[in-house]
Parts: C-alpha cells; structure tokens; sequence
C-alpha cells in the first residue's frame, strides 16, 4: 500500500515536473512575446516617404517595432506601392494613413497587427460593427476572499450579449466600442454594474471585479461563507448553456458521502447501486451505468474492471474534487455516448497568490465490525509570481475503514447466511499546474491518481436440503471461506491549452488515463458435512427465514470436510490515450452574437483482462496435522474473526477457515492436492481477452444569443472501430474439452448525432429550457467479446457478439429553474429518451458441429422508452423571521417509467415488454439542515426506488432490488474560519440492501451494515 | 517556492505514511504454474481380482498437469508387504513383480526396468520413451501364485489361490511406494501411497456368471429391466445375442451383452470375437442386498449424439447358492436422476427375477 502511494506521489511529481516543463517551453516557445504588448498609438517610428509595396512597408515597421503584421496572401493584396505623408508619427497614424489609402484594415492583438480587407458589399452593415469592435477581458473575484467566481454573468447593459465566467473566473468577449457599462450578475452576491471604455480594435483589460456576497448584509444567523462553493456551481448551472447539475466541493462536504458515487447519489435523477453499504455504481435518470459516461477533468476515464465500461466510483474519493458536474442533455462538443447523462469530475485548481493550506482529520466508528475509521486529507495551493500566473494545487487524502455485513441470501430452497468483514483504503493523490501567460491564455497541466483497495473476507454457511427427496442429491451443509484482496487504480493525466483571440478561440488537450484492477490474492476454501435432513421455512417470516438440522450440530466444525480449495489472480487493465481540439469564431448574425464552434478528436482505447483460476481437490487420503494423522476437517484451520451477533443474534454461526492458515497447509501439502486442470485451461482461456477501440471524433456547432433566446444547435459525428482478440472453448458430446479455438472479431460504426438546445431567459433568474439530443451507448467489451464456452453434451452455452450494434437514442428535455437571489433553485423537468437496439440476453437455437445447442448471447432488442420528471428544491430560508432563518432545505425528486420490447421469454414467438433494468421509479433526495451562529446540523434522506436488477427465464423469476431510504445526521461547529469541527452518523435507521425474486415478499437476499460514524476538524490556513 | 513545494510533498507524504492501510500479510499459495508439481500417484488405494486370476495390474500416473512433463528419470522405490494367504517371492507360486510396461499407443506397449527381491522391495526405473517421452503413466503388474498345468497340449496357468471354500480368512498384500528420487524437484508422489490388493472369493457374488438365454423370455425380460439404462441394448433383437454374462469384479460389476457378431482385435485384425455391449456399475452387496449404481448416455432423438449423461441406482436382493453353483437376482428398483421415488421405471418386489450360472 505504503509503496503504491509513494510510487504515486513519485508519478504525480515525474508528470507534473514534466507538464511544468512543457508549460513553461510553450509558452516561452509561443506566446513569451505577446506578454508585455505596446500600443500601436504609443510606439513612435520614423519612415520612408515612398514604398515599392505595402510589403515593404509592413517590413520596415516590422524592423523598427515589436509588431508583427499578420495577414492572408490569398485574402489582401499588397503589392501596390504608397507614399506616407508623416514620416514620424506613431504606428497607428500610419496605419490610418494606409487605411485611408488602401481597401485594407488593422487590428491589433497583442503584438500582433492583423491586416484584413475592408468589406464593401452585402456587409457594409458589418464593416461599420467590425470597426467599432474591442474585446473586453477580466476576473471576477469574491471581495472577501479574493476567490475566483466561475459562472458569473457578464452582460453588456442595454444588451443581450456578454459572457460567463470560467472556473477561474475569467471572461472575454468581443463588444461593441459604444458599450459603456458591464453589468455583472452572481447568486448570492450583490450585482455590479461597472463603466468601461473600449478601444477600437484592441483589448480593455478590466483586471479583478470584486463582487460582495449578499450573506454579509444578512442577519446574524448566517455567520459563516460555507455556501460559497454552491453559489458558484448554482451559478454556473444557471448560465449554462445545456441542461447541468453541478455539485460543489463544500456542498459534497456538507453530506457525509466519502466517495464521488455517494456525493453523486445527492443529484436530482441520480441514484446509485451499493457494494458492501457503500455507494458505487451510478445510474442516471433510471439507465443502467453503462449508459452513462465518467469523465474527468472533461475527459473519459477508463474502467479498472473486466468486461466493462462504466467506472466503480468508490475507487475515487470526493474530497479530491472541486465539483461534479452531472450533464443531461449533450451538447456536440461532448463525447456522444452517454445516453443517461454524463459525470464528468473536475478537480481542483489553485485560486490565490495568498497560500492556502487545508485538511481534514478524521476518525470514526464502524457500529457492525465494532472497529475504527479514519481519513486524512491535505491541500496546498498558491498561484506565483507577481501577477500569480503559475498556480499549483496539490490534494492527497486518504481514507480507511473496517466495514462489514450480515446477509442471508436464497437460492431455490437454498438458504446460505454469509458473514462479511472488510478492509478499504481509498487515497487519492492530484495536483493542477497552470500558467496564465495572460489574461487569454492558459496552459495546464492536471494529475489525479486514485488507489482504491478492497480486502474481503467472507464465511458463508450454505444449506443445501434435497427439497425433491432425490436420491441422487446429497443434504448438505457448505461452509466457505474466501479472502480476497483488490486494488484499483485509476490514474488521469491531462495536458491542454486554452487560448482567447479577438477573433477566435482555441483549446486543445493530450491526455493518458489508465485504470486497472489488480486481484493479487483471491482464494476461497470449501468444506462439506453431509446431513440426514435440513428444513428451511420462507414462508413464515419473509424477512429471516428459519432452518433446522437433523442428525449433527451444525455448528460443531468436525462434520465439514475438505471440498475443494480456489485460488487465483486477475489483472484488468483499461487504457485511454486522446488528443482533442476545438475552435470557437465569435460572429454577429443580425442583432444576435453569435459564436461557431468545431472540433475534433481522437480516443485510442486498449482493454484487456488475464486471470489464473485454480480449483483443487484433495486426493491425499487422511491428514498428517499437529503430530497426528486426521480426517480432512474444518476444526483444524478454524480462525479468523466470530460473529457472535450475526444478523442481530437471529442465526448462530461458528468461526470459519483462516485462509491463510489453511494455504500453509497447502503449501506444505500440495502432493496431496489434484489440480482440476481442465477447468482452468477452460477458465482462463475464455475469461481472457485483448481489445482494441479506436474513435474519432468531429462536430460543428453554433450558439446565438438573441434578446432572450439562447440557441444552440449542431451536429457530431463519431466512428469507432473495435477489434477483439479471445479463445472458444469446444467441448465434445461427452462433456470433455474438445479443443480452445483463438477467435478475433471486430466491427466499426459510425454515428451522427444532431443536438439542439434552447435557453430562454424569462428573468436574469428564471430559465426555461429545452433540448432534443441523439447520443449512444456502446456495448459492454463482455458482451461483444467474441469468446465462448460451448457444452455440446449439455447442447447449450454462451457467446459473445462482436456484431452487437450501440444503443442509439433520441431524447427530448423540457426544464424550468428559477435561481433564488440567494443561494436556492427550484426547478422542474421533463424528459423522454427512445432507445433502439436495446441489448438484453436471448436465448436461441443454433447448430454446432451438427448438434443442436441453446446458446446464450447479448443482442440488439427492439426499441425501448423511458419517460420521467424531475423536481429540485433548494433553498436557505432567509425569509423566515428571526432564528428560523437558519433552516435550509435540500430536496429533490425524480420519476421515470420504462418500457422496453424484448422478444418474449415464454412464447417462442412474439415479444413482451419489461422495465428497463437499473430503472427506479423513485429516486429522492431530502435534507433538512439548520445553521445557528457556529452550529450547523443536518439531517439527510437518500432515497432509491426499486429496481429490475436482473432479467430471469419468465417474469416470476425477475430479480429486483428494493427500495431503500438512508437516513444520516451530520452536525458542526466552527471556532473560527480556520477551524471546524464535525461529526457524522451514517444509516441511523441500519436500512438493509434488500433483493427479491418475482413477488416483494419474495426476498431472495437481505443485508445489513448497522450504521457507522466519524467524527474530525477540518482546517483551513 | 522549491522549498515550500519540498515542504508540502513532505507533510503530504508523512500524513499518508501514517495512515491506516489493507492488511497485506497474506500466505499466498504457491503458484499452480511457476512452481507446478508433477504428482505421481496410484490408480486406487484398494483393489483385488477373483481368486482365479494369475496377475493383476496396478496404474500408477502422474495427475492431470497443463506444462510439459519433465524429461527426467525417476528412480521408484516400492515395497511388497503384509502377505495373507499368499508368499512374497520371485517362484511362479510366490507373489512378486512380473512387469512395469506402459502405453505407446494403442497397440504397443513398452516396458521400464525394475528390480525385485525376495524381501518384497525393490525400484523402478522411469524413464523417458523414445517415441513419446515420458510416459505419463505405467502398469505394475503383479503375478500371483500360480502352478503351469497341460490343458489339451497347451500350458495353462492355473492359479493357487482358486478353491472350492469359501474362506473365512482375507488373502491380500500391500504394495506401497517407499519413495521416489529424481534430479527433478517438480516430481513428487503423492501422500496416498500404499495400494491393499484383496483377494475376491469366488464362492460369494464376486464371481463371472452367465444368464441362461435359452429361453427368448428370459432375454426379454433382462432387456425390459435394463433397457432404460441401455440405449443399445434397447435396439437389441433376441437373435442377435450369443450370452449374457454378468462379472462382479472388485466392487464393479461388468454386465456382458455378447452378441452373435464378431469384430476384428483393433491391434491384430486377423483376430476376431464376438461384439459386446456392457453395462458398468459399481455395486454393493451385503446380507442379500444388492444395489448397483452408475451412469448412462441419452442420445438425442434428433441426431442421435449424446444429449446428457445420468446417474442410475437399481437396488435387488440376491442369493448364491454353492451347491448349484447359482447366483439368484431379483431385481426391486431402477431410477435415475430424471426418474426417481413415484417416477422410477419400475419399483416393486421381485421385479424381474434372473437365475445366473457360474460361468
């Protein structure tokens, strides 16, 4: 562990030396020149009376000045010769001069003079704007902290156009010279409205615009700024120009949600799946993960897992991002396969010249495990130089809990309790190098690593009763014991630019993403008593059935001999490389401002997976152990921990296999262990695969602002090309493995997405919007890797599908959202999604070497259509009279409904319609907090509707997941701006993860985690 | 700024280092690949013969293994013990090693060299074939007491354990591996070491015997009760079968369906004899009672390939008589898997009753 952070933290300093150094060459290479521009009415020259050409002159001024003339052969002309009546005068008179004597006009940039061609035609209107055009750029900062305000609005008074501000609080935009005032507009600060003069053709540097929170004009009851970070998500949520949610790094920390899955989990439409109690899967607007994309830093991270493309979010900590933002509705600049929504996760960025030192230290108690949690996190960030044009940020956290759970879980007439103790570590390692070079161009440089670790132990008891009385079928009682350790990392490194000028902008990016998931250690033994009878009773209590054993205690672990043992490794590994582009040209249509935008890109993805899997018997007759010779019985390798309370003092279980205790008998022993050598020839040979997905990328899109209207519209094309390298396993009629066949298969598409959004603005806090979006999902590399596994006695299998067309989608969005004055939204939606080529499992006939077979395969269903509405609430109620102003309110609420064509399970022909698995009809959020002088307290629901989990032969045998509601109570306490106390109790309610089959009472797992806690400071320098 | 960033990365470094972190102080197996063994072991741990048999073969193999086995030679060391009813030595009518052969291919054998004394130990030398390396498996064959007899002009080995008594003592050995020695470290014999040879009593069930067929009816019968465990012996028409024999063996029985035509040896085609079906099983037999149970193929109707393979259990009573040297069968029930309890194939006293003569 110790070793993976340091080779981290020695990676992020190697990447961010690196990206400093490339940083520091562009922009010396490139831009160093432009830092310091003169004037072109300050720089006096001398020059000649008569020039041979333009050329000429433009050489000379060249020669004696540190302009550069900048200008299309193709486009101008300046061949011609003049005469120049002032000899001395400085550049500007000149160029007037040369205007007045030529078709040509200039404009400087910088240092930079760009010679262009009067129009004279159908844009006579046009030249009139163009010559009286500036550029405006600046900051806007909060007045107290100095802090940069992103999303701010920037607006042209008496006009409609202006800009937002960016993360770093910076605007530019082009304007005309006769604006005389910027008005700037940000929720939960006093508007500003400031006096500009532009000069014709040149940029006004306007510099910091310090904004007043409106807090401080409040009531004492608000004391403290901890709703910064909202305002600033609210606000650039608001000027958005598609339909967002965005997720500020304090709102995160005001939930106890220590991974990004569980801060996700707080979003309107979003809910989430669990692992072990904690959040780890993410579905948007009821679509299974897969149809959402994960990005960071506005790129897309690599899964660390087989099979798939979605990411476990649990393997990233939330306390290592600034915001997240959750996009709805796609707009062509963004990847177009994400048809629930796309997640992209933004990290943080040094604000200040002023260092900022910030952590947190955690400690916290696990109610079920009976053991401690801790979490530690520090920051550093400063921006350098005079100007602060270098900023750096470092974050490191580190996370750490014993956990555990009690579950009981049905198979059939099976009923196994399962008894779960787990370790995880979560540390997150990032740093963001920036470079302003000046106010309009920008070069970062942006690390994060993330290094998730998972030790599982699980003792299970599985009773197996011979329900049909069969004398073929043993009574038996199955104990296992499995200790599984797993790391996954996910790393992301992105390198770009960002570049504002008077007539266009540019960035671009390189990055390099990699995530794996390692399983070094993965073994699981298994012993076995034989019994006269076991009765198991579901029926009577539902909710923890009963049993009983006839003929042995089956607690006494002398009757459970040696099974079998399993051990082995897996090693996932999932890499991005993409380089990307986009150009955006400001124009004027009419009245409106307008802004052309295109752009490329290219992702080369390379998925693999490897595992060992080895299953051992034992044909060594009895044991040689403790100086005696033995039967083959638990009680000899019995260790570890003893749930004496399992599943609340409901079921008695006895002590388990120390797994490692029992691998040094093995080691000692393994003559007398038979390896099942088909097995694992047939394991690893299937369940491995190599994959390579290449996309490209390219759109065209265009926005226009008219008095009230945004419009945005264009369109993307994107083609993949997917190849796949795997193995077939054929068995022969008699069960045995006939042959392992390598099978490659590939297959391109090509997709072109329209997108088109409306924004109008019925008041500077009122939005309504409107989007009608295409998007796609790709397949999971599982389901179209061409693999298979064929057992032609059993005359049934599974295959892969490498012809497994995308899901492609059309979705409408229909929204309100009215910004309160201070911090607060309510907002409602409407949305529908037609989805075609749905994918599920079919089964279906099929001949193999002659024979008749079954053969399991992911495919293209018919269409499928989810229509839902979702309502957000927001609000700190100020309103409210004397101490009842401290109360907040957090509420959301989103319902969706699905139907989706299948062909049916029943009849062999025809098709029925089913939910879309991963759909919650319900999903909510509600969160009453209350801030009293220092004293801040919140209570949290978190509700998830049931969900069809898993599609099964007919609809009796459908797997769902329940509804759950957590509730977690967070309460803190200030001394001062520099320090916090918290604490947190999560799953007060010990809310368990409950899964039925067919009907609700029909529960097939429930599984509890008791509640848990931490208590910390929190610092800030 | 260097200063201040080395300060940073330290205090960052120092709070991760003192974190709490995944208990990585696991026992790792050994690994299955690098370090695979290559485990010689014997075919059973128990075995036997009917008294009349003159030598018996044990298999000794190496365990299913994925790598390539080692071309290495193994020296063997065995040992011959706990004699009842017999002597150790190396006469024709003393216990002792007649011949270590193995497989070639199907028709060919070929033979490792061994040393035996008249104490009972001895070794064996594996060795790579030329042909197929090494072997990956090999027969010890032992020969048991026996006397040369003329039989019509030819020599005939004639067993010394064979008698008309039915004998209350057990007559057996133990072989056992004592060790192996081999440059190869990879090589090991497993745990289970010691092989128990029994001698099978003829004057009980283990016996050859034959069902007298003479009368269509009772042939009919015999394919009615076993039929549903036979797919071939389902198709079989009365004239086309020449005996039907039933072998109990060492806790298996061998049902012998012979039939009137003959195929060729598929390593000498000049030598021919009669085509059999069979039907195996492992049987219990104690006090009388008489349970069978095995496995069976179902083919598919359509094309006529296997289709599933099922356990079957027939339970019968059972009576030998020394005096008419007959052994009576009667047949109770017969299920397999798909059909069991109400849905046997047929559960009911005396099902079906055979009378069988001692071959």
């Amino acid at each position: 562990m110790k070793k993976n952070l340091q080779r981290g933290i020695l990676m992020l300093s190697k990447y961010t030396f690196f990206g400093f150094l490339i940083t520091c060459y562009v922009s010396s290479a490139l831009l160093a020149e432009k830092v310091k521009a003169q004037n072109v009415k300050d720089v006096i020259i001398s020059v000649a009376a008569e020039y041979g050409s333009l050329v000429e002159l433009f050489a000379d001024i060249e020669k004696n000045t540190s302009f550069k003339f900048m200008y299309s052969t193709h486009k101008v002309s300046l061949k011609e010769g003049i005469q120049i009546s002032k000899r001395k005068a400085s550049v500007a008179e000149i160029l007037v001069e040369v205007s007045g004597k030529t078709k040509l006009q200039f404009k400087q940039i910088n240092n930079s003079i760009v010679v262009t061609e009067r129009k004279q035609n159908f844009a006579n209107r046009l030249k009139i704007q163009q010559e009286t055009w500036g550029i405006v750029t600046g900051k806007v900062i909060d007045a107290q902290s100095s802090e940069p305000l992103p999303g701010a609005s920037v607006v042209v008074v008496g006009q409609t156009y202006g800009a937002v501000t960016d993360l770093q609080g910076e605007f530019n935009f082009m304007l005309k010279t006769q604006a005389k005032q910027l008005e700037i507009r940000y929720l939960g600060y006093e508007t500003k409205v400031i006096d500009i003069a532009i000069p014709e053709s040149d940029i006004l540097i306007i510099g910091e615009i310090q904004l007043q929170p409106k807090s401080v004009a409040l009531s004492e009851v608000v004391t403290y700024g901890n709703l910064e970070g909202q305002q600033k998500a609210l606000n650039q949520q608001k000027n958005a120009d598609n339909i967002k949610n965005i997720v500020a790094a304090d709102q995160i920390s005001r939930f106890p949600d220590p991974n990004v899955a569980e801060a996700l989990q707080r979003v309107p439409g979003v809910n989430i799946e669990r692992d072990q109690g904690e959040g780890r899967y993410v579905l948007v607007r009821g679509l299974a993960p897969q149809f959402t994309n994960i990005s960071i830093n506005g790129e897309q991270i690599p899964s660390p897992e087989a099979g798939v493309r979605f990411v476990a979010l649990d393997a990233i900590p939330a306390d290592q991002l600034a915001s997240i933002e959750v996009t709805k509705a796609l707009t062509p600049d963004m990847d177009g396969d994400a048809i629930g929504g796309s997640v992209n996760l933004i990290t943080r960025t040094a604000k200040s010249t002023t260092p900022s030192i910030s952590g947190t230290l955690i400690g916290g108690y696990n109610n079920l495990i009976e053991k401690a949690n801790g979490q530690g996190s520090l920051q550093y960030g400063q921006r350098f130089g005079a100007e602060g044009k270098l900023g750096l940020l470092l974050n490191a956290s580190h996370y750490y809990t014993d956990r555990g759970s009690d579950n009981w879980e049905r198979d059939g007439g099976e009923l196994e309790l399962r008894d779960y103790t787990l370790q995880r570590s979560r540390s997150g390692l990032s740093g963001t190098l920036d470079y302003n070079i000046n106010a309009n161009n920008n070069l970062y440089f942006r690390g994060i690593y993330n290094n998730f670790q998972d030790r599982e132990q699980r003792r299970t008891y599985l009773f197996i009763p011979n329900e049909d009385d069969s004398p073929f079928e043993d009574t038996e009682i199955e104990r296992a014991s499995k200790d599984r350790w797993e790391k996954q990392i996910v790393s992301s490194f992105n390198l770009g630019g960002k570049h504002s000028f008077s007539n266009l902008s540019l960035d671009y990016e390189v990055s390099y993403s990699e995530a794996y998931q390692d399983t070094p250690f993965d073994t699981e033994t298994v012993f076995l008593a034989e019994v006269d009878q076991i009765g198991v009773d579901f029926s009577t209590n539902p909710e923890f059935p009963t049993f009983n054993v006839e003929g042995v205690d089956y607690l006494d672990n002398t009757i459970y001999e040696f099974d079998e043992l399993a051990t082995g490794n897996s090693y996932a590994l999932d890499v991005n490389k993409t380089a990307k582009i986009n150009v955006g040209i400001p124009y004027r249509l009419s009245d409106a401002d307008g802004l052309l935008k295109f752009g490329g890109k290219i992702r080369l993805k390379e998925k693999s997976f490897s595992i060992t899997e080895n299953v051992y018997s034992w044909e060594g007759g009895d044991i040689q152990i403790n100086g005696a010779t033995e039967d083959f019985t638990l009680n000899f390798f019995e260790g570890g921990t003893l749930d004496n309370n399992f599943l609340d003092g409901k079921f008695q279980i006895n002590r388990n296999v120390d797994v490692s205790q029992f691998n040094t008998f093995f080691n000692a022993n393994r003559n007398g262990f038979a390896l099942e050598v088909e097995d694992k020839l047939v394991a690893e040979s299937v369940e491995s695969y190599k994959a390579a997905e290449d996309v490209y990328a390219a759109y065209v899109m265009t926005k226009l602002e008219f008095n009230k209207l945004m419009a945005l519209g264009g369109l993307r094309y994107e083609t993949t090309k997917v190849t796949y390298n795997s193995q077939a396993a054929i068995f022969d009629v008699e069960g045995d493995l006939d042959r392992i066949d390598p099978v490659n298969g590939g297959v391109t598409y090509d997709f072109l997405l329209p997108q088109i959004h409306f924004k109008y603005q019925l008041n500077p806090l009122t939005n309504i919007r409107f989007a009608a979006t295409a998007s796609y999902s790709r397949p999971n590399f599982e389901d179209i890797v061409p693999s298979q596994e064929v057992e032609l006695n059993a005359r049934e299998g599974s295959i892969g599908n490498p012809e497994l067309a995308p899901v492609t989608a059309y979705n409408i969005d229909l929204m309100g959202e009215h910004y309160f004055g201070t911090v607060g939204i309510i907002s409602a939606g409407l949305f529908y999604k037609n989805l075609d080529n749905f994918i599920f499992t079919q089964r279906y006939d099929s001949t193999i070497s002659n024979i008749n077979v079954v053969l399991n395969q992911s495919r293209n269903g018919e269409t499928a259509e989810l229509l839902g509405f979702e309502l957000a609430y927001q609000q700190n109620m100020t309103f409210l009279p004397g101490a009842l102003k401290g109360f907040g309110i957090y509420a959301n609420y989103t319902y969706t409904s699905s139907a989706a064509n299948i062909a049916s399970r029943t009849e062999e022909f025809g098709s029925e319609e089913i939910r879309l698995p991963g759909q919650a009809a319900h999903v909510g959020n509600f969160s009453l907090a209350y801030d009293y002088g220092k004293f801040n307290i919140r209570a949290s629901a978190n509700f998830n509707g049931e969900y069809l989990s898993e599609l099964g032969g007919d609809a009796e045998e459908d797997v769902y997941v329940k509804n759950r509601m957590q509730v977690d109570l967070t309460g803190a306490y200030r001394f001062n701006n520099k320090f916090q106390v918290f604490g947190e109790i999560m799953n007060l309610t010990n809310q368990p993860f409950e899964v039925y089959q067919g009907s609700g009472d029909q529960y097939i797992q429930r599984e509890f985690y008791s509640w848990w806690s931490r208590v910390g400071v929190k610092f800030n320098f | 700024m260097k200063n201040l960033s080395n300060n940073i990365f330290s205090v960052l470094a120092l709070a991760l280092a003192f974190t709490a972190c995944v208990d990585e102080d696991f026992e790792y197996p050994q690994d299955a690949e690098s370090e695979e063994l290559f485990i010689l072991a014997l075919d059973a741990d128990e075995g036997g013969a009917l008294e009349s048999e003159t030598d018996y073969g044990l298999e000794v193999a190496f365990q299913d293994y994925f790598g390539e086995l080692p071309e290495a030679e193994v020296t063997i060391s065995f040992e011959i013990k706990d004699a009842e009813g017999l002597q150790i030595g190396p006469e024709d009518n003393q216990l002792h090693i007649k011949e270590i052969i193995y497989e070639i291919d199907d028709c060919t054998e070929g033979e490792l060299d061994f040393t035996f004394n008249a104490e009972g130990t001895g070794t064996i030398t594996l060795k790579p074939d030329p042909e197929i390396g090494m072997p990956e498996a090999f027969e010890v064959v032992f020969s048991l007491p026996y006397e040369t007899v003329m039989d019509d002009g030819e020599e005939e080995n004639e067993s010394l354990l064979e008698d008309d008594l039915e004998n209350e003592d057990d007559r057996g050995f133990v072989f056992e591996i004592t060790g192996i020695t081999s440059d190869e470290e990879s090589i090991v014999l497993s745990p289970v070491a010691e092989f128990e040879y029994i001698v099978l009593d003829n004057e009980k069930i283990t016996a050859e015997w034959e069902l007298d067929i003479s009368e269509e009816a009772v042939f009919d019968q015999f394919k009615e009760a076993f039929s549903p465990i036979n797919a071939d012996l389902a198709e079989l028409d009365y004239s086309e079968v020449n005996a039907i024999k039933f072998e109990f063996q060492f806790e298996e029985l061998a049902i012998k369906i012979e039939l009137i035509e003959e195929e060729a040896d598929e390593c000498d085609p000049t030598d021919f004899s009669n085509k059999e079906i069979e039907i195996e099983a492992e049987y219990g037999a104690e006090d009388g009672e008489l349970e069978l149970e095995g496995s069976y193929l179902v083919f598919n109707e359509g094309d006529g390939e296997v289709e599933a393979e099922l356990d079957f259990i027939l339970q019968a009573t059972y009576e030998v008589s020394l005096s008419e040297e007959r052994l009576t069968i009667s047949l109770q029930s017969l299920e397999d898997e798909d059909n069991f309890n109400e849905e046997a194939y047929y559960n009911r006293e005396n099902a079906y009753t055979f009378n069988l003569n001692r071959d």
